[in-house]
């Protein structure tokens, strides 16, 4: 219907001055002309979908520095177009046409009843000439003449006006009684899509000048995500985004550029311009676009919060013009992508005779073969389960208001039973134009969230096959001779634990144009939320060995309440060819959160099965309780310089300060400043003759960010750590101890990041190909360290110091190729990858290692000096011995170490195997993170897949320490395949069975480590818009259809290589990164879809 | 006109941010800064009490919160013995004290590195009192006991050290940049045991003069009797005669006539305890649990079978000692609660009875009741006393206290346990050494008496190859006297805290 399409390459501020062209060529495109006079000028072209922009241009052009004028003039009469200058629009229209369409009865029988005239403007008042007025519903349409009159025929009272201006919100009139309608128009920021969020402000893309990347509603929007990281996965380069459960409504682990810090390195999101918002609280249908700020120029605006990077989300806003309604409706089921083969009963019970004999023990199966298959626990515990998502939106508005409504409700089963994730949710933007120069707005989420929270995977993994998962006479089952007598089916049913989040979000705003070139923003954001958990354990007796006669509850209860404001003046100046935007600020931020913990025992028998038993008021015994409450503020300044000459040479400077109530009084300041420079290569003259070059922006940049995340709140002061008791007199009195458990540092600072970032984007070919390349090196100082002392000084809390650098370095690439064919036949593919590299270059701690304990296997993790955060540590092994013999031969490892054991290399070749032998192992972070999409729509179809993947990383498999060996647990099938049984399996890579373990073949060493490395087909998705006529006027409907991590190739073994941080709530997870003790698998869904819009 | 209404609410808009300058300061919330911890004489209290607390350590499943992870005592002085055997799932259940009951012993050993830590937190908190109390306007008796508390404790700390890891670094105030230590000798670290114990034993009353309400703090004869260790230990036997005879003859305690009460709940005040670290389940707010019930508990009665005497240790008590019976417990055994005894997966046959919570004890259902771990009792100081006194040739003495330690055994059957009269000091010797292993039999000696004995590789290869057992196998001489120190303190300490020999 609407006839006009638009293109719009660049947007360049009001400007009258006189303009030259310099440019030569024969037979140009007409798309190369428009672009040459769009790079040289502060002209921007407006055409519509009549004109074949690549068709060529009869004849030879040469221009020396002419006139603009001029050469409107001279293109006017070569060509078969008309180019018109106004304002700073040039409008190319056929010869042909001027007034384009002829009037045409949409219903012959009823003649023009009225005829309607009137002028049209912009916002200053102008006169807007080529603006398309169209009655609705038909071809009759007019162009606005050189002073934006126009004058138009329409059919009856009832008609309505369609007023569409490339640039503009496309507004709607309807006739009445009207005879003049004079429409004032207004600058539509949405259809400057090249225009893009840098903080506290925006800027054309094509003027960046640091590395940022992008991905856009559209790249998402029919894909199975519940939380908005899922939807970053895989598009942009530079981000490694891991899901660290699979469970619904988990979180995800991202990371900008590697990690600069053993602390918290998430980065920072900011929605809508609220630094506050937990990404967990975002409904990815109701985002428009994502903006990752990767390197320092463009993140230092954030100063202090920025070191990890920026998310910058905006959420969809309301456009003037006609209402829409959508409706989106998907359902579709989730299975577990695979299981791990498992000994089966029978084998199970021979390996586990097997370790008894070689500790010296009897056996405990008398008849193994018995015991036949025995029950796969993995398929007790496993489901497949649905998956439903309703969201409704509506969005609309006048030229003064406008309005973007959304309400929707997700609700998702686990593949793991007895988990699941259900989110109501709504939004509501809006911003209204009280006069021509104040605006106020709000952008408004509320969103509740239930949660069931699963017993994982690992527990089915480790029980015994033997046990069925319920007897015949319907009772849990259980071994009464085994002590691996766990029924995870069992705990499943009993286990309930849930947790409710209900959080609002938003903030409120007004814009204020003070003078001319001046804008004033102040914003207040809120985030305003209650977590509530509930673990209740019930009464419950599953064998004589497993019951529980107590039933007892746990509520604990989070409430947090985040505030900020901020002020920005804006100005913008263009002097000459010299353009000047620039930016002050102060921002203040404040935290407060609460946490209380109940705990009760002794609660009615038949609240196991009565919910509305389970409250503590009915707890008998045992009443329990804690409390605490924490809060930090941030005070903030803040400042930016863009200026660019010409279109040519750009700068950008940014500076923050920064005060934090976290850090003592010695440091309470910190401050940020970057700078970064461009230069459009592109518009040089020496370029001016590579016809294929369409842009090239060479730029760098140099920034210096902080970060304070994972600091508690008060680290500067030395706090008393209460209730630590003892009991004294012959009643057994119990006395309140306490004792500062930790160590203060009112030194402590901000952790530094100054990173170095130097790349460049390219668009060639006509427009067909795109890349953005970039290089950087970042060097975190002074990071915040919770140093291990020596035990012996008592401190049971490791001290924060500022005491670690570390350096990543590595380049990224995007690259694009997107073309259509003249049938029809749309297509683009485009790739990304990123390489990184982790450093640690110094730790202050007198520069020994901080090692981590990984599970039961010893201390696996180490980050030292000269390695990346968290590598692998342990010992090499060197094959299986296979006599005693070469036990003997070999370095003395222990009294105990027999044929069967593995042999360890005596890497400083001292004749024992001890601690001295230890090295790092393995990297757990991948050597390249990569992704490509790819798409294809022709006609009424779309097709398009996306990829993800790592490679060359390592995976500590830790699982191994229970499921191959030294234990009474679980047995994988590698274990029964590859075992050591006698010098006949030489091939054996697994020891041998034995639950003794005195060669301690299960420390930490390299028989841990797998190939990391692995290719996802993240998303294969078709869809069909369904023609209109079928619906007529009434609505647009399309179904579609897709399938979520349709396939994975890797060499790992176990459920998935895809892991993120083993434990996010503690420090230590920071420093447990890719390590698998068997987390929630990320689940493979297939939905169909269906959307409406009205 | 307009305009500058807008300007002048920008301005305020800017103006108002910048002058919240005190956001950034903010008192800690629901929590006491250190500076105003030590101001009262409640805060004395608090800061003594929390210097106890690591004492409850004693298990590796008491993960005390603030306390450390724990001095399991269990596994050092019964499992690396031959009178006990881990037990538990299988050998890798726990597999750290696998590795300590075959003396395969690796530098990260949990066991080694919870004790460490637990013991030096103990010894930080007693540290802290020292340091801090001296100021506070309070009783000044009060103030001089609660330093002399701290000092045993600081005693009994660095004891539980320096027999587990040898000479280790001497930590005496709380100044934390101090600390660039390395390993004092053993006898340092001895002389400083004694230094404090003796200052303590000055000042701490007798137990016959403690309120009720101070029970179970350090007394003047818990600091005499550890005196007496310590010189056991060190093989001043003279000095060990001095101080445990101190507190024989102090009269304050006497042999509780009811061996196998002493042990349970009932008998937490008996007058044979010296030295006993306080245990309570209330099911309250602030339970100081003791999981060993649990850990020691029959897998058929919701423990987890752990710490199974062994066969050597039920063959080691004489005929119809009815010691035996109160230390140990078997299959169908009639048990204090009158319950049938079902000893679950042990391997061995038997479970440790003192630790047995029979079901009038058991708080909540579990066995995690809150029986106190007695550590020094007459019974110990009377054993230890004949070994000193034998050793110097008071042989009556020594006969004297052996014998009481029997007759209370026999409990008036004279066909048991009949009195010793062997005069030869090896003969002797060797009468005494087997009395204690049976006197105090689980109750965390034994392995720290046969190294100090000088015969632990002996003993214990012997008990490997009897049985045919890798438990015990591995004990190398000059290298097994000891354990290994935590892995992480070396490297922490750059080099300068060397590891023991062998290890």
């Amino acid at each position: 219907m609407n006839k006009i399409l638009i293109a719009l390459f660049f947007y360049v501020p009001l400007l009258i001055s006189p303009q030259e062209v310099l440019f030569s060529a024969t037979n140009p495109s007409l798309k190369m002309v428009i672009y040459e006079i769009e790079s040289q000028t502060d002209l921007k072209f407006a055409y519509g979908n009549e004109i074949d922009i690549v068709r060529k241009l009869d004849g030879k052009y040469d221009f020396k520095k002419d006139d603009i004028k001029k050469v409107i003039k001279e293109l006017s009469n070569k060509t078969p177009y008309t180019f018109t200058i106004v304002r700073n629009n040039l409008t190319i229209t056929p010869d042909s046409s001027p007034i384009v369409r002829p009037k045409k009865k949409i219903n012959p029988e009823q003649p023009f009843q009225m005829q309607v005239e009137g002028n049209v403007t912009d916002e200053n008042g102008m006169p807007l000439p080529s603006v398309t007025v169209q009655e609705r519903g038909t071809n009759n349409g007019v162009l606005t003449d050189f002073d934006g009159n126009y004058n138009i025929e329409v059919s009856s009272a009832e008609s309505v006006l369609v007023f569409s201006y490339i640039g503009m919100i496309t507004t709607e009139r309807t006739v009445e009684e009207n005879t003049t309608i004079d429409v004032q128009m207004e600058e539509d920021s949405q259809a400057l899509d090249e225009v893009i969020l840098v903080g506290y402000g925006t800027q054309r893309r094509s003027d960046i000048t640091g590395a940022i990347g992008m991905v856009d509603s559209e790249e998402f929007e029919d894909e199975p995500v519940t939380q908005i990281g899922e939807a970053l996965q895989g598009k942009i380069s530079g981000l490694q985004v891991t899901a660290n459960s699979g469970a619904p409504g988990s979180g995800l682990m991202v990371r900008v550029r590697g990690v600069g810090t053993l602390n918290n390195a998430d980065p920072l999101y900011v929605v809508d311009g609220n630094p506050n918002v937990d990404p967990i609280d975002l409904v990815p249908d109701q985002v428009k676009s994502i903006q990752v700020l990767k390197s320092a120029s463009a993140a230092a605006i954030y100063g202090a919060q920025g070191a990890n990077g920026v998310i910058l989300i905006t959420t969809k806003q309301g456009k003037a013009g006609k209402s829409t309604l959508n409706i989106n409706y998907s359902s579709g089921l989730q299975e577990i992508q695979r299981y791990v083969p498992m000994a089966n009963a029978t084998q199970y019970a021979i390996l586990y005779n097997e370790g008894l004999a070689a500790a010296g023990e009897d056996p405990l199966y008398s008849d193994p073969e018995s015991l036949g298959e025995g029950t796969f626990w993995q398929k007790e515990i496993t489901q497949v389960a649905p998956l439903t998502n309703i969201m409704v939106s509506a969005s609309g508005g006048s030229e003064t208001s406008r309005y973007f409504f959304s309400a929707g409700y997700q609700d998702q089963d686990g593949v793991i039973k007895g988990s699941s994730f259900n989110r109501s949710s709504l939004r509501i933007n809006s911003s209204h134009d009280i006069t021509p120069v104040l605006r106020v707005g709000q952008n408004l989420s509320a969103n509740i969230s239930n949660r069931e929270n699963p017993i994982g995977l690992a527990s089915a993994l480790t029980a015994n096959p033997e046990i069925p998962a319920k007897f015949p006479d319907g009772s849990w089952g259980y071994s009464p001779t085994s002590l691996n007598s766990q029924n995870p089916a069992a705990s499943i049913y009993y286990n309930h634990n849930d947790t409710k989040r209900s959080v609002v979000n938003g903030n409120v705003y007004t814009d204020i144009t003070i003078l001319k070139d001046f804008e004033f923003r102040s914003q207040y954001n809120f985030n305003i939320g209650f977590v509530e958990n509930i673990d209740f354990n019930p009464a419950y007796e599953i064998s004589p060995q497993s019951f529980n006669i107590n039933a007892s509850l746990q509520e604990n209860f989070n409430k947090f309440k985040e505030t900020s404001w901020a002020n920005t003046l804006n100005y913008t100046k263009t002097a000459g060819k010299h353009n000047f935007d620039a930016l002050a600020g102060v921002t203040i931020e404040e935290s407060d959160t609460k946490f209380i913990r109940a705990y009760g025992a002794g609660l009615p028998e038949n609240a196991t099965i009565s919910e509305e038993l389970r409250y503590l008021d009915l707890s008998t015994q045992s009443a329990s309780i804690a409390g605490n409450a924490g809060s930090y503020g941030i005070l903030s300044y803040l400042g930016r310089l863009n200026y660019n000459f010409d279109n040519s040479y750009f700068a950008t400077i940014n500076f923050r300060a920064d005060g934090s109530s976290k850090f003592g009084t010695n440091n309470k300041w910190g401050y940020f400043p970057s700078f970064s420079l461009g230069w459009k290569i592109s518009q040089e003259n020496f370029l001016e003759n590579v016809g294929w070059m369409d842009n090239l922006m060479l730029r760098g940049g140099w920034g210096q960010l902080g970060n304070q995340s994972s600091l508690p709140n008060y680290a500067f002061a030395n706090l008393v750590t209460p209730n630590i008791n003892y009991a004294f007199g012959t009643d057994q009195e119990v006395y309140r101890g306490q004792i500062a458990a930790g160590m203060a540092n009112p030194d402590l600072k901000w952790e530094t990041s100054k990173e170095v970032n130097i790349g460049f984007d390219f668009r060639g070919f006509d427009g067909k190909v795109t890349a953005t390349v970039d290089w950087y090196n970042r060097e975190t100082s002074d990071m915040l360290l919770r140093v291990p002392i020596a035990a012996y000084t008592g401190i049971q809390d490791f001290p924060y110091v500022n005491g670690g650098n570390v350096t990543n370095k590595g380049f990224e690439v995007l690259v694009g190729f997107e073309d259509a064919t003249s049938g029809g036949l749309q297509y683009g593919i485009s790739a990304n990858m990123a390489r990184n590299e982790n450093e640690v270059t110094a730790l202050s701690n007198s520069g020994s290692a901080i090692f981590q304990d990984i599970g039961f296997s010893g201390q696996g993790s180490v980050t030292q000096v000269g390695s990346p955060i968290a590598s692998f540590w342990g010992w090499e092994t060197d094959g299986i011995f296979q006599t005693a013999a070469e036990v003997d031969a070999h370095a003395f490892q222990t009294s105990g170490t027999a044929p069967g054991d593995f042999r360890y290399k005596d890497l400083n070749d001292d004749g024992v195997i001890d601690a001295d032998d230890q090295a790092i192992i393995g990297n757990p972070w991948p050597e390249i993170v990569y992704g490509a999409n790819a798409f294809l729509n022709y006609k009424n179809f779309g097709f398009s897949v996306n990829l993800q993947g790592v490679y060359g990383n390592e995976i500590y498999n830790e699982t191994k320490f229970r499921l191959e060996g030294a234990s009474f647990y679980g047995y994988t099938q590698n274990a029964f395949d590859n075992r050591w049984t006698g010098p006949e399996t030489p091939n054996a890579t697994v020891p041998r069975m034995n639950t003794g373990d005195r060669n301690n073949n299960f420390r930490s060493s390299d028989f841990y480590l797998e190939d990391g490395s692995y290719l996802r087909i993240k998303n294969i998705q078709l869809s069909y818009k369904i023609p209109e006529r079928v619906f007529s006027d009434l609505a647009t409907v399309s179904v579609y259809g897709s399938v979520q991590n349709a396939y994975t190739f890797t060499k790992y073994p176990f459920l998935d290589p895809e892991l993120g941080a083993a434990s996010v709530d503690k420090l230590d997870g920071t420093l447990l990164i890719g390590v698998d003790n068997i987390t929630y698998p990320v689940p493979r869904i297939f939905t169909l879809g269906v959307k409406v819009g009205l | 006109m307009k305009n500058r209404l807008y300007f002048i609410i920008s301005l305020f808009g800017f103006l108002t941010v910048g002058c919240s300058d005190d956001i950034l300061e903010k008192e800690p919330l629901a929590a006491i800064s250190e500076s105003n911890a030590y101001l009262t004489e409640l805060d004395a209290q608090r800061a003594l009490t929390a210097a106890y607390q690591p004492l409850t350590g004693n298990d590796f499943s008491n993960q005390g919160e603030w306390g450390g992870r724990g001095y399991i005592h269990w596994i050092f002085g019964n499992v690396a013995s031959d009178d006990t055997e881990k037990g538990g799932e299988s050998a890798a259940d726990q597999l750290f004290a696998q590795q300590i009951q075959v003396f395969s012993i690796a530098t990260d050993n949990d066991a080694t590195t919870s004790g460490w830590e637990t013991e030096y937190i103990g010894i930080h908190r007693a540290n802290m009192v020292l340091d801090n109390i001296g100021d506070i306007p309070m009783d000044e008796a009060l103030k001089a006991r609660y330093m002399a508390e701290v000092k045993f404790l600081r005693a009994w700390y660095y004891s539980n050290l320096v027999r587990t890891f040898g000479g280790v670094p001497l930590v005496l105030n709380s100044e934390l940049e101090a600390h660039d230590l390395s390993r004092s000798s053993k006898s340092d670290v001895y002389d400083q045991i004694i230094k404090d114990l003796l200052e303590a034993s000055e000042i701490l009353p007798d137990e016959n003069e403690q309120a009720p309400e101070d029970h179970g703090r350090a007394t003047k004869g818990a600091a005499l009797a550890y005196l007496g260790k310590a010189y056991l230990y060190m093989e001043d036997f003279v000095n060990a005669e001095k101080y445990f005879g101190d507190v024989i003859n102090s009269g304050v305690y006497s042999l509780d006539p009811n061996y196998y009460q002493m042990f349970t709940r009932e008998g937490e005040n008996s007058s044979e305890h010296i030295f006993q670290v306080q245990h309570v389940n209330d099911q309250g707010s602030f339970p100081v649990v003791n999981w060993l019930g649990v850990t020691m508990g029959s897998r058929a009665r919701e423990g987890w079978g752990f710490n199974l005497p062994t066969q050597d240790f039920v063959d080691a008590f004489e005929d119809g000692d009815p010691r035996l019976w109160h230390t140990v417990y078997k299959n169908g055994d009639v048990m204090p609660d009158g319950e049938i005894a079902n000893v679950g997966n042990s391997f061995t046959g038997y479970l440790n009875k003192k630790y047995y919570v029979p079901d009038f004890e058991r708080v909540g259902g579990t066995l995690s009741a809150g029986r106190d771990d007695i550590y020094m009792r007459l019974g110990k100081v009377l054993l230890w006393y004949a070994e000193a006194a034998n050793e110097i040739g008071k042989t009556e003495a020594a006969l004297d206290a052996l014998n009481a330690v029997r007759a209370r055994a026999r409990n008036g059957n004279a066909n048991v346990l009949s009195d010793i009269t062997v005069t030869d000091k090896g003969e002797l010797r060797k009468i005494i050494w087997h009395e204690q292993r049976v006197e105090f039999g689980q109750e965390f000696e034994r392995f720290f008496e046969l190294v100090r004995q000088k015969r632990a590789g002996e003993v214990l290869r012997a008990y490997a190859e009897t049985y045919d057992t890798s438990k015990g196998s591995g004990f190398v001489d000059g290298v097994n006297n000891v354990l290994p120190i935590p892995q992480s303190e070396i490297n922490l300490s750059d080099g300068k805290i060397e590891q023991n020999p062998g290890y």
